[in-house]
């Protein structure tokens, strides 16, 4: 009896040394995360800017939104413990979590929440990020120290999308801080996993562990649940040359790089010293020609047609970033949940053949038309020559025009141009997504039709309904081919052997609180 | 006599030498080059070079040596008429400066201080900033930019001139400015105008590289070696060929002109060695 | 001598303010808008418009002008549109870095050209001679950018020595910082000590011509003697001259080497500022470039003058 009783005892002794053991063999704290940036931040105040590198290194790490992605990308709360949207749309209120710290201590009340909704939204703060998208709501009000009511003039269907979007990240601050700053934001402060520590112009953002995070909890799913915290200091090195940045990954002066070159992606999966990862994110941006319906040809649908007949995609993607990219002629890309397989058949194919023909109808006699593009994003000026050969197999006369991306920026925004080489920002809902497919755009595309199904998306709360209009606009779109996709673009990323913790979710935007050093 | 001095001088042959080749490559080009500059053929991308492609291909699988061939044309075209036309607006500018003095020539000698008291790059980058891209706007930025170098000769000259004994004979029996200008002032300054504006092409193809380089200059597609340096940057590891090529072409070219305008120098006036 | 110094200071006025003119008129002229620059292509129309008003881009240029230049002479430069930084903070920040790497490559140049200058004088037309002129002539006709691209593809990448890119201050870390500096300013000195080379060779050889040297030579006096008293002060002038002409080399060039190796300097923050159309930055810096240029310039008119006794105070 006594020995059964030893027996049970060493067995439980074993068993726990052994639990003990894998929890050793759990992440370990600390440790430098360093990476690279491919340009230097913009703006401290996420409210006034919807540039990407701010975004992406302030607003996840330092920053937080009130709503934000799941593993499926549905837009879930985060800072917020519950919403309700009234049955009309026009009344979202929402509960705060109780007991969210900002990175000076002070807990975020309804006051904080209310200061950021209005002053994203302020047309009279210079920049504010999401003046358009939230121009709908009439009033923010504070019905509660943990309660807010946002008051809508029409209902905003993809309110929730703004809430979380990473364009113009809409992170909480606090108002106190703000307001005793003439408005200004001296030092971010967020309720993010990591606090701001200095941003030394063109050279590096440092950021360290926010000891009394208290934001989120819970399993991990996608930027939802636990954000660890495992590094002690984040450090991103501006390296705008993709050359230093492989260099300095080798040297061991980074552990990280979120941005490769397309050109050495092949040779660096190859390598057995480094993780490489690439994929499609859902909100790669797209790649595209846009064409001014004012000129003579261009205007003509057969002249379109023969246009998009004309291009094999898939080289065009070869061509443009090495084959690190997914061929498309679909507005929707292949993450959203309106896309399907069958979509892509709807489109366009390679036939230049059928490009002739559709040529023929038209009664072009060869004159050469102008393609817009700059260099400062590469792959706008590598599809146009791979497409220019392309045009000219069907006998397409083009000319290259080239000039600097600012003035590239105001040729596109005033519609001065023929063909316009371009890429758009990828967006997850189906409203910005399409923003070109609006009366307000640039390259005066007048189609009743395709404005009719878009307005009716407007005003749909629906997801399912919504998703059909997608769909459905996309169909007008291959038939009526207002513009032409190419690609969209993956992102990539090289780490280190020794970094762990990340996955595939992690192309869409690295969540940094949950990777750490393996020794 | 000047013929003789200037073919025993090896330095002036040789430069001419170069300058001649080059020449005759420009106009030739499009005849003795292997490939099409222009084509783009991705399945042979950035290859080294072999017997299929002396000096290898480009990202796009361009043939480096038939854009290199092609390029010379627009190096020179860019060179010359370049130094073309600021020499020719600054010998004006600085013969009226020299010529009549007072307020017109101090407010020709400002503005031509002005613009040499920029760096030539930095102003060139300005110019073509503001007047975008293209073959026409460089050959305009850099002739702007020459002016002043070629406009100081020319005053100079009319200076020490002009209150020689002759001149002033030659005025009194009425001869008009123009011709003066022409038959006794112009002779003197041909010397070192014909020097400087050898090296002025030089100088001209290197500003010009230097602004392709950067995204400022002749607009790509074109073959321009700056345009194809830039291009070669972001190969630099890969594709070294890229690089080194178009380099060794500018490099050459430069250094035809060079010896040209240095051994015109020392034929024309030893005592100019500057 | 004091009246010259005055009138050669005042002399650089109008030629300053007319840069200013030239500067702001070229840049306000160039296409492209720094609004959308900041806003990229999720701009829409009105969030433009407002941004405008904002940094006052819609008011009459000549009023914009005016602005810029009553903040001039209280020196202010204004604020980057980009960055809301304020210029003269800016430039501040990044001169050093310029002034770093152009000071290392001239005393590398220097180091190089003027021995070689001295030597290739005294053997003239000899075999050595011919062999530095010969690598003088080679060096001026190559792209400084284009040595810099193979000075990294050798140094950097098959040697694995020297850093490809960026830099550290030699005020923090001078062992470090020299590293960062060893291609860059070999980069820039290259031709710039081929050029001086060539010079300094050339101002020799007059003075070695001259009369009281060869007299000095005939009655006994020792070569060296002679080279370093007499011939060396005498050509020590025109070379002084020179050093205006290298800054503008340097100024020139650092754009594109800073470019290349990534160097956080003001000829970069041109480049980006142009790029981005961030009109206050480049004309801040152009402007501040400018002076420097010209106050060099008199500078060295000026000690040329204090030491070249035969040179007049009435030049014009």
């Amino acid at each position: 009896m006594e020995k059964k009783i030893w027996l049970g005892f060493m067995i439980v002794l074993i068993s726990a040394g052994l639990m003990g053991s894998t929890v050793w063999a759990a992440p370990k704290k600390g440790g430098t995360y360093r990476a690279s940036m491919a340009t230097d931040l913009t703006n401290m105040d996420l409210h006034k800017t919807q540039a990407q590198i701010d975004n992406a290194v302030l607003g996840m790490t330092v920053y937080e939104p009130l709503f934000s992605y799941d593993e499926k990308f549905n837009v879930k709360p985060l800072l917020c413990e519950s919403f309700k949207m009234s049955a009309d749309g026009l009344n979202l209120t929402l509960n705060i979590k109780k007991g969210v710290k900002f990175h000076n201590k002070m807990e975020m009340k309804a006051e904080d929440v209310k200061f950021c909704l209005d002053r994203v939204r302020d047309p009279k703060f210079p920049g504010a990020a999401q003046l358009n998208s939230l121009r709908d709501v009439k009033e923010v009000k504070v019905t509660g120290p943990y309660q807010v009511q946002m008051f809508l003039s029409k209902p905003i269907p993809n309110i929730f999308y703004t809430l979380a979007t990473s364009v113009g990240t809409i992170g909480m601050m606090p108002k106190k801080v703000l307001e005793s700053h003439d408005n200004k934001v001296l030092k971010p402060i967020g309720t993010g996993p990591y606090e701001f520590v200095a941003w030394e112009r063109d050279t590096k953002v440092i950021l360290k562990r926010f000891e009394a995070y208290s934001s989120a909890d819970g399993p991990v799913d996608g930027y939802l649940g636990k954000r660890n915290r495992y590094f002690d200091q984040l450090i991103y090195n501006v390296m705008k040359e993709p050359a230093t940045r492989i260099m300095a990954l080798d040297r061991g002066d980074l552990d990280a790089v979120p941005v490769l070159p397309y050109q050495q992606i092949d040779d660096l999966k190859k390598r057995k010293d480094l993780q490489v990862r690439t994929g499609l994110a859902p909100d790669a941006p797209w790649y595209l020609f846009y064409v001014n319906f004012n000129h003579p040809y261009l205007s003509q649908v057969d002249f379109r047609k023969a246009m998009a007949y004309a291009l094999d995609r898939k080289e065009i993607t070869k061509a443009a970033v090495w084959g690190y990219g997914t061929p498309t002629f679909s507005v929707i890309p292949p993450m959203l949940p309106a896309y399907s397989p069958e979509l892509e058949k709807m489109a366009p194919q390679y036939d230049p053949a059928k490009a002739k023909e559709f040529l023929q109808k038209t009664g072009y006699k060869g004159e050469k038309i102008k393609i817009l593009t700059s260099k400062n994003y590469t792959p706008m000026y590598d599809q146009v020559l791979a497409a220019q050969a392309m045009w000219a197999a069907v006998g397409i006369n083009t000319e290259v025009e080239v000039v600097d991306w600012a003035t590239h920026l105001t040729r596109w925004q005033k519609g001065e141009h023929e063909i316009l080489s371009f890429a758009m920002i990828g967006r997850m809902d189906p409203l910005s997504q399409t923003i070109n497919l609006a009366p307000t755009n640039y390259y005066n595309y007048k189609n009743q039709e395709t404005f009719t199904i878009r307005e009716a998306m407007q005003n749909t709360w629906d997801p399912q309904k919504q998703n059909e209009l997608f769909r459905k606009l996309y169909e007008l779109t291959c038939k009526e081919v207002p513009y032409m996709i190419n690609f969209y673009i993956h992102n990539s990323i090289a780490l280190k052997p020794h970094v762990k913790g990340h996955e595939n979710f992690d192309l869409f935007g690295g969540r940094v609180w949950n990777y750490y050093f393996e020794k | 006599m000047f013929a003789k001095r200037f073919f025993r001088n090896k330095l002036s042959l040789f430069g001419l030498a170069i300058v001649v080749i080059l020449v005759l490559v420009s106009f030739l080009a499009s005849y003795i080059q292997p490939y099409d500059p222009l084509k783009i053929s991705i399945s042979t991308r950035t290859q080294a070079p072999s017997k299929t492609h002396t000096f290898g291909t480009d990202h796009f699988g361009r043939d480096i040596f038939s854009r290199i061939l092609s390029g010379a044309k627009i190096s020179l075209t860019v060179g010359i008429v370049s130094v073309a036309l600021g020499a020719f607006i600054g010998i004006i500018l600085g013969a009226i400066g020299g010529y009549f003095g007072g307020w017109i020539d101090y407010s020709i000698t400002l503005v031509m201080d002005a613009i040499i008291s920029f760096p030539a790059t930095l102003l060139a980058i300005g110019l073509m900033s503001v007047m975008g891209l293209g073959v026409t706007n460089i050959i305009i930025a850099l002739g702007f930019i020459g002016i002043p170098h070629y406009g100081r000769i020319m005053r100079g000259a009319v200076l020490s001139i002009r209150e020689k004994e002759y001149v002033e004979a030659a005025r009194a029996s009425g001869s008009g400015h123009l011709k003066l200008l022409l038959i006794h002032v112009l002779p003197n300054a041909m010397a070192p105008l014909i020097v400087v504006t050898t090296i002025g092409v030089a100088n001209a193809i290197l500003i010009e590289a230097a602004l392709s380089f950067l995204g400022l200059g002749v607009p790509p597609p074109a073959p321009s070696w700056g345009n194809m340096l830039a291009d070669g940057r972001n190969f630099l590891i890969q594709a070294p060929w890229m690089t080194i090529f178009p380099g060794l072409a500018i490099s050459f070219t430069v250094l035809g002109f060079n010896t040209l305008g240095d051994g015109l120098r020392d034929v024309l006036d030893p005592k100019l060695k500057q | 001598m004091k009246k010259y110094v005055i009138r050669r200071l005042v002399s650089v006025i109008p030629v300053l303010w007319l840069v200013s003119v030239l500067v702001f008129g070229l840049i306000h002229l160039v296409p492209g808008d720094p609004v959308l620059v900041i806003l990229g292509t999720t701009a829409e129309k009105d969030q433009v418009e407002a941004m405008r008003h904002k940094l006052g881009l819609d008011r009459p240029i000549l009023v914009q002008y005016g602005t810029w230049v009553s903040g001039l002479l209280r020196g202010d430069l204004g604020h980057s549109i980009i960055s809301d930084e304020p210029v003269m903070e800016m430039i501040l920040r990044r001169m050093p870095v310029t002034l770093t790497v152009a000071a290392a490559a001239l005393l590398l140049s220097l180091s190089i050209s003027i021995p070689t200058g001295i030597l290739s004088a005294l053997r003239h037309n000899t075999y050595t001679d011919y062999v530095f002129m010969g690598l003088v002539i080679l060096a001026v006709s190559m792209p400084s950018f284009w040595l810099a691209l193979l000075f990294i593809l050798l140094f950097s990448v098959e040697l694995k020595l020297l850093p490809m890119m960026g830099y550290v201050s030699i005020f923090t870390d001078f062992w470090e910082g020299l590293r960062y500096l060893v291609l860059p300013a070999m980069s820039l000195a290259f031709i710039l000590a081929a050029l001086v080379a060539r010079m300094t060779r050339s101002s020799m050889l007059e003075v070695l011509r001259e009369d009281y040297i060869v007299t000095a030579l005939s009655k006994g006096t020792p070569r060296r003697f002679i080279v370093f008293k007499h011939a060396l002060k005498n050509a020590f002038a025109p070379v002084l001259t020179i050093i205006g002409f290298q800054i503008g080399f340097l100024l020139g060039g650092t754009v594109v080497i800073e470019d290349i190796y990534s160097i956080p300097g003001v000829g970069r923050l041109i480049f980006t500022a142009i790029t981005n159309r961030d009109y206050p930055v480049v004309q801040g810096c152009i402007l501040m470039v400018t002076i420097v240029y010209v106050f060099v310039n008199a500078a060295v008119d000026l000690a040329y003058a204090y030491f070249d006794p035969r040179v007049s105070f009435d030049k014009k």
